[in-house]
């Protein structure tokens, strides 16, 4: 059986009627089921309406492809949200052109836990890949879901660091839910769906598409209290995903970067414009309105390894300079580094240097 | 009238007996060589000729002359068959000789003027000549120095026709040439390389003394400048001497791809090849239309180094799969199948992106694609094939300007030999001496765990994301360290320093 909810999966895939258009047929038939079913010329008496728009309208209106496409939909496991649903998140109705609806592969339940939006460039520095994992780790770990958008860089960083915390996580794609974008990520799209969702608003097998990535960051910002940028150019999608939480009302927070370092360029911009600060998740945990949980009592730290934590706390060392400024043995240095990563205190980066977090 | 002259072909390293049969009878004047001669043994007639003519001898010009290359079924190649075919000929023409061919070889290429000019693959021939009861073997005054490296034979050097034929007549007397050997072995066994030179990177020095005292394979990543090149070129002196017979065995491969000097001819010092990446599968892995040995035959008991890894065609790095599996390179052509040894260690140098400094400098301005791409470039087998992937860090102008020496190669060289001893005595029953060569099933045997150190490998590779198929060589690399150390058992720091060794698994998912 065919419901409001099919009938919005075929608006909104309608392609060459504007969104606004869109929502002026819906406020004028009731429904989206009223409007598949009214005859051409009633479309057609309508104002504002160009031969483009009434072709696109009357043109795709069959039930039994609609049907199939529906029963593929649920198969695979994904569900259809429409606005006025349970699910459907109500800081979502304050972005601009609030979506019809979205596809959701996942667990849906997410949806309405308290979120925060990480986003930065693609072309990441290792310091930008710590803090976004680290950060990603941090909020999951006080309660909260992390949203991003699934692209290289920061957003597959937040969304690792997400899962390494046992928590939860939110893709928002610029393809349908059934493509993987890039593909190089399919690992972590599989891992987000276990522990968490993947939505879109697009039809499910929908390809990528260069113009739908900006539309969709207007999602990213407005689900969450918050949007963290964690690195950014002075041009690119992260800084547009900020001006649009700016935009729907939200706290934007930058994290700072040398001033020397491109990928800092956008975030120290913004700072500069009075972004809020970040150097710690718990900075933004009050606009989103989580609480900090009591911090796990860090582990004691035996000599020699507090040592080594010492040393390494101030900047990323390689190997080599951390042998030199503790003056141990190089074998130990070995051991104690491997048990501090293992318990979190020191991250391994590319080209054998460790910070520590 | 016939008579045979003994003379050695090769195949491969090994050599086989050649009879050079001449048979002169009156008849128009003809002359022709027959018994699968390729087209450098066919142009032997004109040098044979010409050579006798210019040496005052009277070639027999006038007579009909055939020379058989026995056994016929083998194919003959190269120019060492000059000496053998001109004297089969003047013995059969009666103007030397030919009791005294008993029980010789003879091997040389003549040149117009009568001259003896050197040939390659000296010493497998009279190595060959050894076994099979030889007295006496007659070379070109130049190769004299490898064909005395084969004991047990007088060895000959002629310069020139007429000598020769002087010498079998017995007008001439020629002192069988001798060499030292053990003097020629200690002589030859001077680096000008040191690893003091290197300054800084401790661990990766750490990380090639490990290499080389496992004989693993090892792959160095790091950006433009830090060194890389340089110290893989300190990998041989730190390796411990090659015996008398490991020598002889580089000797031989080198002498068949034609590379003796006669100045040095005993390689005595680990071969270190490091072919351009521009190189093509042939000229790699050895063959041609008679295989030739290749480069990785080339580094035989020594350091094959790939500068650019990710830059060599992908052919190439693929063939090196069979080699470095089997120590051993089989090349099959329609001209023969050929076994050459290649029991090589592997040191490989790449950058960690395109344009060389990902991780370590903000310059780079690669993206996460480019760089998967790049490191793609080595496939799976390939990589699983190498025990140790070190990252090699920029280095800065402190330590490049100290004036502290880093640790010689002679103290790291007496370190790899300790533990190449326990190693040997370890594995005396086993048909390998080296931890890199273990097998999954031989590991499980001889790198056992206590209870926490396996614990400790337990929740490292839950919780840093190692692939399973590194976990074999962890243990590997681990067993050489405890080895170094003289520590009977792996211990806990020797494991944790190993999974330092294994930096390319961890930068991806």
């Amino acid at each position: 059986m065919l419901g409001e909810n099919e009938y919005m999966m075929w608006l909104s895939a309608l392609g060459h009627t504007s969104y606004r258009k869109k929502e002026m047929l819906l406020r004028l038939f009731g429904s989206a089921e009223e409007l598949f079913k009214a005859s051409r010329s009633q479309i057609e008496r309508i104002k504002g309406l160009s031969e483009v728009n009434i072709n696109d309208i009357c043109g795709e209106r069959n039930e039994d492809k609609l049907k199939k496409y529906a029963e593929k939909v649920y198969l695979g496991g994904i569900e259809y949200i429409i606005k006025g649903s349970n699910y459907y998140p109500e800081l979502l109705l304050e972005c601009y052109e609030p979506p019809f609806g979205f596809y959701v592969k996942g667990d849906k339940e997410v949806l309405n836990e308290q979120k925060i939006s990480l986003v930065g460039t693609r072309k990441a520095t290792s310091y930008g890949m710590a803090v976004a994992h680290s950060l990603g780790k941090e909020f999951v770990k006080n309660g909260a879901v992390v949203v991003s958008g699934m692209a290289d860089g920061i957003d597959s960083a937040s969304h690792r660091g997400a899962l390494e915390g046992e928590g939860k996580t939110i893709a928002v794609l610029g393809c349908g839910v059934n493509v993987c974008y890039p593909k190089t990520n399919n690992i972590l799209m599989k891992k987000i769906i276990q522990n968490g969702c993947v939505l879109s608003e697009y039809p499910v097998d929908e390809r990528a598409n260069a113009r739908y990535f900006p539309y969709r960051n207007r999602i990213i910002a407005a689900m969450s209290m918050a949007t963290i940028v964690v690195e950014a150019e002075n041009k690119g999608g992260s800084l547009i995903t900020a001006n649009l939480a700016l935009d729907f009302g939200r706290e934007v927070f930058a994290v700072p970067g040398n001033i020397t370092s491109r990928a800092s360029e956008g975030t120290n911009s913004l700072i500069k414009a009075g972004a809020g600060v970040l150097t710690s998740a718990k900075d933004a945990f009050s606009t989103i309105g989580i609480d900090e949980k009591v911090e796990e009592p860090k582990k004691h730290l035996e000599n020699n390894e507090k040592l080594v934590y010492d040393c390494i706390n101030s900047e990323e060392l390689t190997l080599d300079e951390i042998t030199y400024k503790t003056g141990l043995d190089m074998t130990e240095v070995h051991l104690i580094l491997l048990n501090l990563e293992m318990i979190g205190s020191v991250k391994r980066l590319p080209g054998s240097k460790y910070i520590s977090i | 009238m016939t008579v045979c002259v003994d003379c050695c072909g090769l195949n491969g390293l090994s050599g086989f007996t050649v009879g050079a049969e001449a048979d002169i009878r009156t008849g128009l004047p003809s002359f022709n060589i027959v018994g699968l001669p390729d087209s450098s043994v066919k142009e032997s007639k004109e040098r044979v000729r010409l050579a006798a003519l210019n040496s005052h001898i009277n070639f027999p010009d006038d007579k009909r002359i055939v020379v058989n290359l026995a056994p016929t079924g083998l194919k003959k190649e190269g120019p060492s068959y000059d000496l053998p075919i001109v004297l089969s000929i003047l013995a059969a023409a009666g103007i030397i000789d030919k009791k005294e061919l008993n029980k010789t070889v003879f091997e040389g290429e003549l040149s117009l003027d009568g001259s003896v000019r050197p040939v390659s693959g000296i010493l497998p021939m009279a190595l060959h000549a050894v076994k099979n009861g030889y007295k006496r073997i007659v070379v070109p005054y130049e190769n004299r120095n490898e064909a005395s490296l084969a004991e047990g034979i007088d060895v000959i050097p002629i310069e020139n026709l007429r000598q020769c034929c002087d010498y079998i007549n017995g007008e001439l007397q020629i002192e069988p040439y001798k060499t030292d050997i053990k003097a020629y072995m200690e002589e030859c066994k001077t680096y000008d390389l040191d690893f003091a030179d290197v300054k800084g990177q401790e661990s990766v020095k750490r990380a090639l003394l490990i290499a080389a005292a496992g004989m693993h394979n090892i792959i160095m990543c790091g950006p433009p400048g830090s060194g890389k090149t340089m110290m893989a070129k300190r990998l041989p002196t730190i390796m411990p001497d090659m015996t008398f017979d490991e020598s002889i065995e580089v000797t031989k491969i080198y002498s068949v791809a034609g590379l003796i000097k006669d100045s040095q001819a005993l390689i005595s010092v680990r071969p270190f090849r490091s072919p351009h990446h521009t190189i093509s599968n042939v000229a790699m892995v050895g063959g041609g239309r008679i295989p030739k040995p290749g480069e990785v035959s080339l580094s035989h008991n020594g350091v094959l180094f790939l500068d650019e890894f990710p830059e060599f065609s992908r052919y190439v790095l693929e063939e090196l799969r069979q080699p470095l599996e089997d120590g051993e390179v089989t090349i099959s052509r329609v001209n023969g199948t050929m076994t050459y040894p290649a029991n090589l260690m592997l040191a490989a140098s790449m950058n960690p992106c395109p344009c060389g400094y990902y991780g370590y400098s903000d310059k780079c301005r690669c993206s996460q694609n480019q760089i998967i791409k790049y490191r793609n470039k080595i496939s799976g087998p390939l990589l699983d094939r190498i025990d140790i992937q070190i990252e090699a860090g920029g280095l800065d102008y402190k330590s490049v300007s100290s004036t502290k020496e880093g640790e010689s190669s002679a103290d790291m060289r007496e370190k790899v030999r300790k533990a190449q001893l326990v190693q040997a005595e370890r594995y005396k029953n086993e048909v390998f001496n080296y931890n890199s060569r273990l097998t999954p099933s031989k590991i499980d045997k001889y790198c056992s765990l206590g209870k926490e150190e396996k614990a400790l490998i337990e929740n490292v590779f839950d919780r840093l994301g190692f692939s399973a198929r590194s976990y074999h060589k962890i243990l590997k690399v681990a067993r050489t360290i405890a080895d170094l150390e003289e520590r009977e058992n792996i211990s806990r720091s020797d494991i944790a320093e190993a999974l330092s060794l294994r930096s390319l698994d961890r930068s991806g998912e």
